[in-house]
């Protein structure tokens, strides 16, 4: 499968909200694909993109009573390593031409929202979708939660569980531990 | 563990009772057992050093530079290594294609190698099941390749001896096709688990589901500690709480004052003797100095992983046999097995809103075959597959795939999400004299050898078999209760289920085998390969707990033999 079929069979599987980030972590790529190696071109560097990142990060996970915000625990910084190391130059390219399409203002969380629907609209052609919202919506909430302050703050991680309970009761608003990650 | 077995300066000393080729799960056992039965012992790693408790990854996933995930520039180095395997904290266990050698791909391969003390036993799934007659009886029954030379009672007390040793977690269940063993208490299903077990059951006439028989402690033993529920075996466990050669043969086999050890010692030949028609050791390259080395010894063991191991053959002995030792049959390289699998369902469990898991168990379900037991007949194709998957609860990274941004879109995800059922299947490859490996002297390793080529590809049998492993995956997920079930089959390249098999079948006959019962290369008996390479058939069921028992098994012939003064 080339890469583009792939990103048109991930879409394909979005809306379904409960599909483990397995199939999505890995940057758009379906398990049984090989890594490309033919991948030779200059990688991009998003730090000039810093500012941008970090206003699209606090919009989609935002301060509030409960939480930090995604510029809080500096969430722009790590997604700026995230993008410059671990994507493919096509990836990378994709990113970049769609944050092309951004400017970091009053009008920007409009422009999420609008980048959101169409995304998520089930009604979107595939080749229409903004894919390249989808890969940064996923980098995004993977600076954000797996960071120090978060994970320990705000969610409960604990390094060596000890034990295991496999029908511990529990408070469905309460916030939750971030268990099966980080292996 | 101390320094003292590790004889870094092997070369000083020549000449051993035995040598073992390889250091993973076989390897270690065969280093185990040997020293244990008072032979010195050589055991040959042409990876580097890898320590126990001091090479572990200990850190959490916000001290990781990239928070868990793969680099572009480790990736594209080790194309082979992909989803769970593409982890930023285990990606440099992994073969390096750069510093190895590519291998040669007539039809699409995955070879997922890791080059380093204890070989895949520190990165292995660690499920544990026999094999029963079901598997060393199908080949006889339907006219298949050849019979098994072996049956279940031949290796039933070696599965008693090695599953004593290792710790295996599990519950009796009574079945025949997947015979219970010297377990340690069961892991414990989830509350969600727990339901749709008791939905399979009443809905499928009975069918079972129980937790994955794995070599995790449940209970501490001699020098190791039970699982604390981390699930980071893949890194190394500080504990030992689960099987590798580092934790578990290595320590044992180091006791005995019997073991030396090299690293970077790459085995390029067995060396043979026309005129004794025996082994006489064999000849390592440095891969630090690229010098060459000649040990000897009474008995070889090959442990170098399945299709390794008939590298070393196929380059072994070539003025006698051009294709190598081992190659009179016209077997060797033939016969490439693995478990066929990606393809998954994915279903989702209403109710259990206020229940959640605490900790990581290393394990999840097992679904054993019912495709061709007993009264089930399928009628479009032989063998059966088993399943494994479980349930969790969805965590934050749901929001990727959620619509919605905003302070209540974080106060979601911040909350448990649904249940959600995983199920995937592994299927049995049929044993086909045409899925080859063979050596290809074109290309060339960095040290100059040749590389191996594969061409080996499903067949008509399994693909035929998947339409079916899907079909059950989804009746399945119906009869466990779970909405919106999503299927993915993402096709299958040999290898990618890493349960490579064949290529050095045991057999009857030396016209059409290349190793005896007791898994002696025919053409040189003093020769032993007891890792996958000796497969004759491939079952559906992981095949790490049978290559265990069949190393105990020979080397416990090898020093008899040897005794007797046979060898």
């Amino acid at each position: 499968m080339d890469r583009r079929k792939s990103l048109q069979y991930i879409s394909t599987l979005m809306g379904a909200s409960f599909i483990s980030a397995e199939l999505f972590i890995t940057g758009c790529k379906p398990a049984a694909e090989k890594t490309d190696v033919s991948d030779t071109t200059e990688n991009i560097n998003f730090s000039s993109e810093l500012a941008l990142l970090s206003s699209i990060g606090e919009i989609i996970l935002p301060a509030s009573g409960k939480h930090p915000g995604f510029k809080a625990v500096n969430g722009g910084e790590m997604l700026v390593t995230l993008l410059n190391d671990c994507y493919t130059s096509e990836q990378q390219q994709m990113i970049q031409k769609g944050l092309k399409g951004l400017s970091d203002g009053e009008g920007l969380a409009g422009e999420i929202a609008k980048l959101d629907a169409a995304y998520f609209d089930a009604t979107t052609p595939a080749d229409q979708k903004p894919v390249f919202y989808g890969a940064l919506k996923e980098a995004i909430l993977l600076s954000y939660f797996t960071n120090e302050k978060v994970m320990t703050e705000v969610l409960s991680y604990v390094k060596v569980p000890g034990k295991h309970d496999g029908s511990m009761k529990v408070d469905p608003e309460a916030y939750t531990t971030v268990y099966g990650f980080g292996a | 563990m101390s320094d003292i077995y590790i004889n870094l300066d092997a070369s000083k000393d020549m000449t051993y009772n035995a040598i073992v080729v390889g250091s993973g799960i076989s390897g270690g056992w065969a280093a185990k057992e040997l020293t244990e039965k008072g032979l010195k012992v050589l055991m040959l790693e042409r990876g580097g050093d890898y320590r126990h408790v001091r090479d572990y990854n200990d850190s959490s996933v916000f001290e990781r530079e990239h928070r868990s995930k793969a680099t572009i520039a480790e990736s594209i180095i080790r194309p082979d290594i992909v989803t769970w395997m593409q982890k930023e904290q285990v990606m440099k266990s992994w073969v390096d294609e750069t510093k190895e050698g590519k291998y040669t791909e007539v039809k699409p391969f995955k070879w997922v190698r890791s080059y380093r003390l204890g070989g895949r036993s520190t990165l292995w799934g660690r499920q544990s099941y026999r094999w029963s007659d079901l598997d060393f009886e199908a080949n006889a029954k339907e006219g298949i390749a050849v019979d098994w030379p072996i049956r279940y009672k031949d290796i039933a007390p070696w599965y008693d001896h090695v599953e004593k040793f290792v710790g295996i977690s599990g519950s009796a269940e009574g079945l025949s096709h997947l015979p219970d063993g010297q377990f340690l208490p069961p892991f414990e299903l989830n509350i969600v688990e727990k339901q749709a077990q008791k939905n399979l059951a009443e809905k499928l006439n009975g069918r079972r589901m129980f937790i994955g028989r794995v070599a995790n402690l449940t209970k501490p033993v001699e020098g190791r500690l039970n699982c604390q529920f981390r699930n980071r075996c893949w890194e190394g466990c500080h504990f030992g709480a689960y099987f590798s050669t580092q934790s578990s043969t290595l320590p044992a086999a180091a006791k005995t004052g019997n073991l030396s050890l090299a690293v970077n010692s790459l085995v390029t030949r067995v060396l043979y003797d026309k005129d004794s028609k025996k082994a006489t050791g064999v000849e390592v390259l440095d891969t630090e100095t690229n010098q060459t080395y000649e040990y000897k010894s009474k008995i070889v063991f090959l442990c170098a992983s399945a299709l390794n191991s008939t590298w070393v053959l196929m380059n072994s002995a070539t003025d006698v046999w051009e294709g190598g030792l081992g190659s009179s049959s016209g077997e060797l390289g033939h016969n490439v097995m693995d478990h066929h699998y990606n393809l998954l369902t994915y279903g989702r469990m209403e109710g259990f809103k206020d229940y959640a898991e605490f900790g990581n168990r290393p394990t999840g379900i097992y679904i054993p075959r019912f495709a061709n037991v007993g009264n089930d007949k399928r009628t479009a194709y032989l063998r059966g597959f088993g399943y494994q998957g479980g349930a969790a609860k969805a965590d934050w990274s749901r929001g990727s795939n959620m619509p919605g941004f905003g302070a209540d879109f974080l106060d979601d995800i911040s909350k448990g999400g649904d249940w959600n059922f995983r199920l995937m299947a592994f299927g049995e490859v049929l044993p086909d004299h045409s899925n080859k490996i063979t050596l290809d002297r074109e290309n060339k390793d960095p040290w100059g050898l040749p590389v191996l080529s594969m061409d080996a590809e499903l067949k008509a049998n399994e693909m035929a078999m998947r339409k079916d492993m899907m079909e059950e995956s989804v009746a399945m997920q119906e009869a466990f209760g779970a909405k919106d079930i999503i299927r993915i089959d993402q096709g299958h390249d040999m290898g990618h289920g890493i349960h490579e098999m064949g290529t050095a079948r045991m057999g009857r006959d030396p016209k059409t085998s290349v190793l005896n019962s007791n898994n002696q290369v025919w053409d040189a008996p003093n020769v032993f390969v007891t890792d996958g390479a000796c497969m004759t058939s491939a079952s559906c069921v992981n095949p790490s707990l049978t290559y265990m028992a069949l190393t105990a098994r020979a080397v416990n012939f090898a020093v008899e033999s040897l005794k007797k003064q046979e060898l």
